[in-house]
């Protein structure tokens, strides 16, 4: 599947700002299933300093300083991404959850110590023991990993209600858990955090979602800005992205821009503002299925 | 808010029971069977008794008592208890002059809570603490290459001998920090231990502290101390000497800056309210560095700099005493106002360099210590020759099982506690604490350890007269220097405040000793007491002053002038009352209860007021003494008082002892339990008098103990700033229309401004308009007037730094100069005249318009131009 990606951040502040500094993480990550091209960086008033690198968990990020006095930031990434459709899964045939659980410490390999990383408490998701008694209803004895995670995405999309005015950014996952509420990064932590608390490693992937919806087809949510899923380590078959929000093995449906312990690794865009007062912010996000 | 420091906290000198004499000191004490004993030996402990005898029949300690305390009771008893006495009396004074104190989180009375010293050291023979300084030095090498390790190759990770686990589980291994070059690989500049020794005497680690370790400046503190107390004991002692250490840790500082010629090193505090801020304060003077919170600091062009008065200085090293994950909100925690945006990259891009480097937190993790005998092997090559306290960390199938089945017996810690000065938390365990404990340890074992618990050794100390076991824990400190590590030759010991076996804690109330280390041969290197500060020639006055201690100055002296004018109204208003003619002047006095009223620290009585009614009357007494005590609200007494105290606060390090200490006092003053709003107007006069008294102290000192640089100037603009906007509401108030009683309001305004017996010996004669309005707005050479308040200004404005490239006057001194020159034009016959129809003083009022918007006007273009700085 071939897109053309458009996302645009604009700030708006009521004072000046003296100086801004940003980190951003917008560029789409290259991973087995998808590359980009003509990735494009749009910054404006024009960054003093501007510096790309690959950061801990190996996503691109671009750090900037805008110095000249501004009230209006605008940062805008253009990309051509092609994605492949995953190749089908066999849940049935993943290795115990139980197995997966006790594999991790001693895998020293590279693959499974960069794994083991993500099964441990981050900024946003700290295991509790309600998410391990919530995540045991699909993770029965000697289940298969990836059956039980599908499992879980399932009662996670029926048993929740998409709900842009029940949470924010800071809304803990517990209240989360107990109002059963919430937006695509509000699940997409809820699961992590059920994996977590059972020791499995799980991970928090920011991207997009198609934004046009085929005839006859629903529309998906989150489509109308950035998207967030999870992302489970299944030893043996390697990490599976799953969808709480839409109850979807992530496809070809799904851009990725990058993958980190949870949104506080990976957000697209934040920063620290010298002024500014109060400020608005609107963002626009494109993702239209290239001709041909 | 700071609040009056705790009576029972800091008694007065003459508190301090007297010693009793050495002797008796020695034969009652006990130590606690089970606990290994500094002073005393065990195995001769029933003999103790008999074998000490005063030291006036000529006998020596007996065997008993170890041989360094023989050494040191031999010389401190050259002295009789009443010297001794005497001498400690002293030496607390010090304490409380020098304003050392420890802040307490969560305690209403903690801030700013005396710090808490025992006159007794701590001791240990050479061959003791040479050990320890060869298992540390070791120690300090190893955490600093398992630092460079995990945060680079990562090859202790891939080969099992560090358990991934413990790493990734551990809050402060900062992911941005991997990969990041630190300089040398110099993780840990400063790094401090916390020892404890078991009951056989051998000694064990309890605790590293390798990001931000406190307790340099407490322990250099208390051996200035100590070392004014008893120098001939010293000597005879042979202590090894401190101030070698802060020379070499100034010097391993400069070592680290990116570029080489005079480096600005800047002491980055989270402020005031941290526990050990007199420290950060104390070292940053001692250092001399700038003592800088986040806030002083900036990102330009991937470089810290600091904002001062003269600009953007660029920063080249940061001796950071806050905590890594608050030093940059882009990076690590976006909710903390206390670090610098940008930091991290400025670290990546080479151009500032910290002590210690940002993710040396990762090094304090308990759940390392079973695998450092394993890591010293494989790291070094070398066999760990100091233990650690036995510890079981819950990451381990085997060893969580072992926890949880000795849950009772052992010390349980997560492993990224937020510990800071507490050293052994010992679980308060009812049996549903437990089970709780037990289940969190269940669902994220990685992130608890168990430790053992044993009975932590005793070391005499002071206690009401006499000497007591207290238990002790030792904290050492060492220095990259010179490519290794240098450990300083002595250190801070706590001891625990009762005879119970607890915890020892500065939070909960533990005292301090200061800790000798006996020399082998004659001591080196100078002693603290002479020694200048190993930066002293880089203090200079003024040029880096950073902005926010300028704003902070400028607002002391503004808040201090507030206080006193606000002091004055009051004052004046009550002893009208009291005056046995206040019926006859209570027309008079109307409007000058319009000048409180005004200013929003009192509500005017109502349009019907009835002066001739005692029961209006009583109210209107009832209504101004409790306004008097109003704390809420801008400008009100209670709320300026409290005001001008956090401002001093954040300037600590800039000010006096004595001005601190005045300070104090003045906010003590209005929060007796006897300053209430029942008090009766006599009372409220008295205390109001007093407080005038130590207003004029403060200024006192101001005027002739502080050196006339950029601090002292901007005490004393926000000083002239203030008093001029005072005096222009005064004078509005009470002069710009004609009143019917104008000579009652006159001797009031006289009384206000402070200006009375001027007036008086001028004039013999009551107040008259004329002869005011000169005294308080034309005559420069009254302290109290107008035109005076406007010189003064000008004057500093015109002195103040300028940006390179600006010729003549600045802004705000042009402002200035056009309003002083247009109150020098104006004949004093002008501004008194009065037009006919309305009573009203035009020319005045049209001065005094002009004032209230410059003076507003001046103080934003002083914000803008000095303290703002982005």
């Amino acid at each position: 599947m071939q897109y053309r990606l458009r996302h645009r951040t604009t700030y708006k502040y009521s004072q000046p700002v003296i100086a801004s500094h940003h980190v951003s993480h917008m560029v789409p990550r290259h991973t087995d299933f998808q590359s980009s091209t003509e990735d494009r960086i749009f910054i404006d008033p024009e960054p003093g300093i501007s510096v790309e690198r690959r950061d801990y968990f190996g996503n691109m990020t671009r750090h900037f300083t805008v110095q000249q006095k501004h009230t209006k930031l605008v940062v805008e990434i253009t990309s051509n991404v092609s994605v492949q459709p995953v190749p089908h899964l066999y849940p049935e045939q993943s290795v115990t959850w139980e197995n997966a659980r006790d594999s991790l410490p001693g895998d020293l390999t590279p693959l499974g110590l960069a794994a083991f990383q993500y099964a441990f408490a981050s900024w946003h998701v700290t295991p509790s023991r309600e998410m391990a008694d919530y995540a045991r209803v699909s993770f029965t004895h000697r289940r298969p990993i990836l059956e039980a995670a599908m499992d879980l995405t399932a009662r996670i999309f029926h048993e929740f209600t998409f709900d842009k005015k029940a949470t924010e950014v800071s809304t803990p996952i517990q209240t989360v858990l107990q109002n059963k509420r919430g937006v695509c990064q509000d699940f997409a932590h809820l699961m992590i955090g059920c994996l977590r608390s059972l020791g499995l490693a799980a991970r928090y992937v920011s991207g997009y979602i198609r934004t046009i919806t085929p005839p006859g087809e629903v529309r998906l949510e989150g489509s109308d800005a950035s998207h967030a899923w999870c992302s489970v380590y299944c030893p043996g078959l390697g990490w599976v992205d799953l969808d709480p929000t839409n109850n979807l093995v992530a496809g070809d449906q799904h851009v990725t821009l990058g993958w980190g312990r949870d949104f506080a690794d990976v957000s697209p865009l934040r920063g620290v503002i010298l002024g500014g007062g109060k400020h608005k912010v609107s963002v626009a996000v494109d993702l239209i299925p290239a001709e041909g | 808010m700071n609040l009056p420091q705790h009576p029972a906290l800091t008694p007065g000198p003459a508190a301090a029971a007297p010693l009793r004499p050495w002797s008796e000191l020695v034969s009652g004490y006990v130590p606690p069977e089970g606990h290994y004993d500094e002073m005393v030996s065990p195995v001769r402990l029933d003999e103790q008794a008999n074998g000490v005898a005063s030291p006036e029949q000529g006998m020596l300690f007996s065997g008993s008592v170890r041989a360094p305390w023989r050494r040191f009771l031999e010389s401190v008893s050259q002295f009789n208890g009443e010297t001794m006495s005497r001498r400690w009396n002293n030496a607390r004074h010090l304490i409380r002059e020098n304003g050392i104190t420890y802040n307490v989180y969560g305690d209403a009375h903690g801030l700013d809570r005396t710090w808490q010293l025992d006159p007794i050291p701590f001791i240990l023979p050479p061959e003791e603490w040479r050990q320890l300084e060869a298992g540390l030095v070791q120690r300090a090498t190893l955490l600093n290459e398992i630092l460079v390790d995990c945060y680079g190759p990562a090859r202790l990770l891939r080969n099992g001998a560090v358990p991934a686990g413990a790493v990734y589980a551990h809050r402060r291994f900062l992911r941005p920090c991997v990969d990041v070059k630190v300089p040398d690989n110099r993780f840990l500049q400063l790094y401090a231990v916390d020892l404890a020794r078991h009951p056989d005497g051998t000694w064990c680690v309890l605790n590293d502290r390798t990001q931000a370790p406190s307790g340099v400046g407490y322990a250099l503190e208390n051996r200035l101390v100590l070392s004014r107390m008893m120098p001939e004991v010293m000597h005879a002692c042979g202590v090894e000497r401190l101030a070698n250490f802060a020379t070499k840790l100034r010097e391993s500082l400069e070592q680290l800056a990116p570029r080489e010629d005079n480096p600005r090193i800047v002491l980055l505090t989270p402020g005031p309210y941290n526990e050990t801020y007199f420290e950060h304060a104390y070292l940053a003077r001692f250092l001399g560095c700038i003592l800088a919170e986040g806030a002083d600091l900036t990102v330009r062009d991937n470089k810290v700099y600091l904002k001062t008065l003269n600009g953007l200085l660029k920063v080249d090293v940061i001796l950071r005493r806050l905590d890594e994950d608050y030093c940059d909100p882009l990076e690590f925690r976006s909710t903390s106002a206390l670090g610098v945006a940008g930091l991290m990259q400025c670290v990546a891009a080479g151009e500032v360099a910290m002590a210690n480097a940002l993710g040396s937190g990762l090094a304090e993790n308990p759940a390392l210590h079973p695998f450092l005998p394993s890591l010293c092997r494989d790291v070094l090559d070398q066999e760990l020759l100091l233990p650690t306290v036995p510890t079981w960390w819950c990451g381990q199938a085997q060893e969580r099982h072992f926890v949880l089945e000795h849950l009772n017996e052992l010390s349980v810690q997560p492993i990224t506690g937020n510990q800071r000065f507490q050293l052994f938390t010992e679980p308060d365990a009812s049996p549903e604490a437990l089970d709780e404990l037990a289940r969190e340890i269940e669902l994220s074992g990685y992130t608890y350890t168990g430790h053992e618990r044993f009975p932590l050794a005793t070391t005499p100390t002071l206690s009401e007269g006499a000497l007591a076991p207290r238990i002790h824990v030792l904290r050492c400190f060492l220095i990259a220097h010179d490519g290794g590590y240098t450990m300083m030759p002595g250190g801070l010991t706590r001891v625990s405040s009762g005879p119970e076996p607890g915890s020892v804690s500065m939070q909960r109330g533990a005292g301090s000793k200061d800790t000798w280390f006996l020399s082998d041969g004659p001591p080196t290197g100078e002693t603290l007491v002479k020694m200048e500060p190993p930066g002293f020639a880089v203090l200079r006055s003024g040029e880096d002053l950073p902005s926010r201690v300028a704003d902070n100055l400028f607002w002391l002296g503004r808040y201090t002038d507030r206080l006193e004018s606000v002091v004055r109204i009051f004052r004046t208003v009550l002893a009208r009352l009291t005056d046995e003619s206040a019926l006859r002047h209570m027309p008079g006095l109307m409007p000058l209860l319009e000048v409180p009223a005004g200013l929003g620290l009192f509500r005017p009585p109502r349009e019907d007021f009835n002066p001739e009614d005692p029961a209006t009357f009583n109210q209107l007494e009832r209504d101004l003494i409790r306004a008097i005590f109003e704390s809420s609200g801008a400008g009100t007494l209670g709320d300026t008082v409290n005001r001008l105290h956090q401002t001093a606060s954040a300037v600590r390090d800039r000010i006096s002892p004595d001005l601190w200490r005045i300070l104090n006092h003045l906010h003590q003053e209005v929060q007796t339990p006897e300053a209430r709003p029942g008090m009766m107007v006599g009372e409220t006069i008295n205390l109001l008098d007093q407080m005038v008294l130590t207003l004029a102290a403060f200024s006192g000192m101001e005027m002739e103990n502080m050196t006339r640089g950029h601090d002292w100037r901007f005490i004393e603009l926000g000083r002239r700033l203030e008093r001029a906007v005072n005096l222009t509401r005064l004078l509005r108030a009470a002069l710009e229309w004609r009143h019917r009683n104008e000579e009652v309001v006159l001797e009031s305004l006289l009384e206000m401004a402070d200006s009375s017996m001027t007036y008086r010996t001028r004039y013999f004669d009551t107040a008259r308009p004329k002869g005011v309005i000169d005294l308080l707005v034309t005559d420069e050479t009254n302290p109290r007037s107008l035109s005076f308040q406007l010189e003064e200004i000008a004057g500093h404005l015109q002195k103040l730094p300028r940006p390179a490239g600006t010729e003549g006057p600045s802004e705000e001194e042009l402002l200035i100069r056009a309003s002083a020159t247009a109150l020098a034009g104006a004949p004093v016959e002008a501004l008194a005249e009065v037009s006919p129809p309305d009573g009203h003083r035009a020319r005045l009022g049209g001065l005094l318009d002009d004032l209230s918007q410059v003076l507003p006007r001046l103080s934003e273009l002083l914000t803008r131009h000095y303290f703002s700085h982005m």
